[in-house]
């Protein structure tokens, strides 16, 4: 962006400030002025035209240097671009994409507007392959594929964080280019995000776009804004990228402060009437497309586990799905604290295969029955053996479901437990040594790679669950030859 | 006839014979059966006496061994004394021994050192003389590549410096040119801001006004009669004002 | 609306002045017992306003307040044009351009004028939102630029001549 004395000498316009209300700003003058430009202050200050009407423009002002009633304004002539390239990989950027203290320097390899119109039907692709995250919940149950828009929502401090964190180590460490937008968070949390992926590293695989809760709200409003186009920029290349918001019910909260001081007729909530239009065709943006996919988590935060808030409906309207944190699950200490029942994935098992397809309807029904016998259980009537097993069963199921926060489990590994619950391995033990033999399982899949290969080949080879369950039947020692039991005299 | 009365007759004789050994047999017996009990008899006496006599030998064994025990812990105190004496006579003889031995070691040494350090000078001598005409053609050799080395590094530095005077010296004197140059302006500025005089003043503005009304920037406004209010007309775009909504590209 | 005290205002601080005491005598209309009007007329507002006001009153017969808000309504009308200027112009200059811009623009208008020295002669015309530097700096800046080689030559030819003129006097 060239200086002040160059634009008011190019365009010939000029504007006076008449009025600030917090980040808005009112000026007269700029006759010529369109929607959206971008305006600068003689103070080198950046702002965006709102609105204007015949008298007065409505600015939002965006960097955080002071601006006083009667400073000059004048019009770029331009959209807000951001300088975008691969030089942005392992750095953390504010929303105009300004290296935060720390970080390299930006060389851009294009400049590209933060505003666009989202793809129509053509050049968009069907959602077709998996994204692996990691998590055993997710990947049998709400299974997510390259390309979906999967809302994350919970209560606050259920674990969605560790979630989200998780599932980036895992992609980044598979090539993926990982965007996290932090929206308006505390410094410290979008630090430790920072530190976080620098441990695990894969931080040269990964973007953090942030904007601090002290950063003007226009700041704050254009961080997911920024991070789709990055994101963009790296599909436009060929590559998969999985762009994770966090959070939309504070970008909401921002819009509706902006729009409030903007004087805009309040809607439900007090949020303006277009908060839908703001955020839809944000996330419309995302999707799977002839060059590259974006996997769009966009994270909601509800209020005592209501999902029929305004910003959660709105956002769950948008997505293809959303994964939900129960605080009742996470206080009873299940970590992943997501709830099978009510978690939803629209487009995530037409990119699985026919056998993942079996597991996840066949693991989901079971869910709902080992629930059913749970709550008979409470009334304290006897039971038969079938119930028992059921809830046997449906014990060992909920150890395999629990997952520390730093482990990502490929998903042959999970399949390969799986099965070894259904055909009885671990019928005979407790759930301590299933989760310490579990662990050994994964260990070993990990570091031997004639394991892997058997493993991996016998899963490939099947298209049916039942078949799988008899080959493992049949052949039990492939998994209790790994387990190093002591041998019954 | 006469062979069945010989028969018969050897019969008898057999029969008596057979009694006859039977009866010797019988006595036999009972003399082995009285044998045998003297025997037994004898033997519990005898056994009895040897148990009586090989306790008094086991006894006496012991007591003879209790005093030949005694003896010799005795005699072996008596020997450990003895040996501690003789081994303290070897170890003393041996000290006495090496001593000598040392001391005649040590003087050996002390006459040959000095015939070493009698002798070395002279080796040294010639060792040092040759290590230090091998150290001199060292040194003059480096001497030779430093002395090559310095020259040429200072010819760098000086080139560097010549080169580095060269463009602060250019830089300066833009630098110089340039606050000449501003002075100039600033004072062309003064001059002219005197020279120019109120009315002069005025007819630039007015033409500068002119000018603008040339350039179409300021216009006539049309007002609606009516309403005394200025009517709204639809104003030419400025030559940089237009700006494109931007769409994805496929 | 035809009145003297529109021939008074020239720049936007005579406008908010007269909008002023405007205000202050309409606001006094029917206060003490409508003689309200009289004592702002004699102590709130300047004397050739309250002279000429008072006059103007008294030749139009449409009534005080009507008159009042008429005045209003006009001066509402001005337009605001703003110049800066490299001197600080005379009442008699700021008379001549308010009539030529307003010739230009066919309305009445008002001049918010600004003092910048450094523009060194012509303006900076700013009208509704529009800009332009028709100052003397720009085209003398320029002009410097073009001619710098020019300039610095004769100054270091005019250095030499004056180096060849000490020698000379040392030497005699």
């Amino acid at each position: 962006m060239k200086d002040f004395n160059y634009y008011l000498e190019d365009i010939g316009e000029i504007g006076f400030i008449k009025e600030i209300v917090h980040s808005i700003a009112y000026a007269s003058g700029l006759p010529d002025v369109h929607p959206n430009e971008v305006v600068l202050f003689e103070s080198g200050t950046v702002g965006q035209v709102i609105s204007f009407d015949m008298d007065v423009v409505e600015i939002l002002i965006l960097t955080g240097t002071k601006v006083k009633v009667g400073t000059r304004v004048v019009r770029t002539g331009e959209l807000l671009e951001v300088p975008v390239g691969n030089s942005l990989l392992g750095n953390m950027v504010d929303p105009l994409v300004n290296p935060v203290a720390g970080a390299s320097t930006i060389k851009a390899d294009k400049y590209s507007p933060i505003d666009t119109q989202p793809h129509g039907i053509v050049g968009r692709e069907q959602v077709n392959e998996p994204l692996e995250t990691g998590v055993t919940l997710i990947d049998l149950v709400v299974p997510i594929a390259k390309g979906q828009r999967e809302l994350v929502i919970g209560d606050r401090k259920t674990g969605k964080a560790s979630l989200l964190l998780q599932v980036m180590g895992s992609q980044a460490a598979k090539g993926t280019i990982c965007i996290y937008a932090a929206i308006g968070q505390r410094l410290i949390e979008i630090n430790s995000k920072a530190e976080y992926f620098k441990a695990k590293g894969v931080e040269k695989n990964t973007i953090i776009v942030a904007s601090s809760a002290s950063d003007p709200a226009g700041l704050i409003f254009l961080t997911p804004y920024t991070a789709m186009t990055i994101a963009e920029f790296f599909r436009d290349q060929g590559k998969d990228v999985l762009l994770i918001l966090d959070d939309m019910s504070t970008h909401a909260r921002v819009y509706r402060e902006i729009s409030l001081l903007a004087k805009r007729f309040p809607g439900r909530s007090s949020y303006p009437g277009d908060i839908f239009y703001v955020q839809a065709r944000l996330i419309e943006r995302a999707g799977n497309y002839k060059t590259g996919s974006i996997t769009c988590l966009p994270v909601a935060e509800s209020i005592l586990g209501d999902l029929s808030g305004y910003i959660q409906t709105n956002l769950m309207a948008m997505t293809d799905g959303h994964i939900f944190f129960d605080i009742d699950l996470y206080n009873e200490g299940k970590r992943p604290a997501v709830s099978p029942f009510l978690s939803v994935t629209r487009v995530g098992h037409q990119a699985q295969s026919l056998l993942l397809k079996e597991i996840s309807r066949e693991l989901s029904s079971f869910l709902v029955k080992y629930d059913r016998m749970k709550q008979f259980m409470h009334f304290g009537a006897e039971v038969g053996e079938n119930v028992r097993n059921i809830i046997e069963i449906g014990a060992k199921i909920d150890a395999f479901f629990n997952q520390p926060p730093d482990s990502s489990i490929p998903i042959n590994v999970n399949v390969l437990i799986l099965i070894g619950i259904w055909t009885g391995i671990w019928n005979e033990v407790d759930t301590a040594v299933l989760v310490r033999e579990m662990n050994h399982l994964i260990k070993i899949y990990s570091e031997d790679e004639k394991f892997r290969k058997q493993i991996d080949e016998i899963i490939n080879s099947h298209n049916n669950l039942s078949e799988l369950i008899n080959t493992f039947r049949l052949n039990k020692e492939i998994i209790l030859s790994r387990l190093d039991r002591p041998k019954k005299q | 006839m006469e062979v069945n009365v010989i028969i018969f007759y050897i019969g008898i004789l057999l029969i008596v014979a057979l009694v006859l050994l039977l009866i010797a047999l019988v006595i036999l017996y009972l003399r082995s059966a009285n044998n045998l009990q003297k025997l037994k008899e004898e033997k519990e006496t005898n056994w009895r006496a040897q148990m009586s006599s090989a306790q008094a030998t086991v006894k006496k064994v012991i007591e003879d061994a209790h005093t030949n025990a005694g003896q010799i812990v005795g005699s072996a105190e008596i020997f450990k004394k003895e040996q501690i004496d003789k081994v303290n006579i070897e170890i003393n003889k041996a000290i006495t021994h090496y001593t000598e031995n040392y001391n005649r070691v040590l003087v050996n040494l002390q006459n040959e050192m000095v015939n070493v350090l009698k002798n070395t000078p002279k080796d040294i001598q010639v060792g040092v003389v040759k290590q230090l005409q091998i150290l001199r053609d060292t040194l003059q050799k480096d001497l030779a590549t430093s002395r090559k080395d310095v020259s040429d590094l200072i010819e760098k530095e000086y080139t560097k410096m010549h080169n580095d005077l060269e463009s602060y010296k250019q830089a300066k004197v833009a630098q110089l040119d340039k606050s000449i140059f501003k002075i100039i302006q600033y004072v062309s500025r003064r001059v002219l801001t005197k020279e120019i005089n109120a009315e002069e003043h005025e007819k630039l503005v007015i033409k500068a006004l002119e000018e603008a009304k040339r350039q179409e920037m300021i216009k006539t406004e049309i007002v609606d009669t009516d309403s005394n209010q200025p009517v709204n007309t639809k104003q030419e775009l400025g030559k940089n004002s237009q700006v494109n909504t931007p769409k994805p590209q496929i | 609306m035809q009145s003297e005290i529109f021939s008074k205002i020239i720049t936007v601080e005579d406008i908010d002045k007269v909008s002023d005491e405007l205000d202050i005598l309409l606001a006094s209309l029917y206060k003490e017992k409508g003689r309200g009007l009289e004592s702002a007329l004699k102590y709130n507002v300047r004397a050739w306003f309250s002279e000429m006001l008072k006059n103007e009153i008294t030749n139009n017969n449409i009534g005080v307040e009507k008159y009042l808000r008429q005045m209003k309504k006009e001066l509402a009308q001005y337009t605001e044009v703003t110049l800066i200027l490299a001197y600080e112009p005379s009442l008699s200059s700021m008379e001549r351009f308010q009539s030529v811009l307003k010739s230009y623009i066919g309305k009445n208008v008002a001049l918010d004028i600004s003092y910048m020295p450094n523009l060194l002669a012509g303006a900076v015309i700013i009208y509704k939102g529009r800009y332009i530097d028709l100052s003397l700096k720009r085209a003398f800046e320029e002009e410097l630029q073009k001619n710098r080689e020019e300039i610095m030559n004769l100054l270091v030819d005019e250095s030499e001549n004056n180096n060849q003129k000490s020698n000379e006097i040392q030497i005699t």
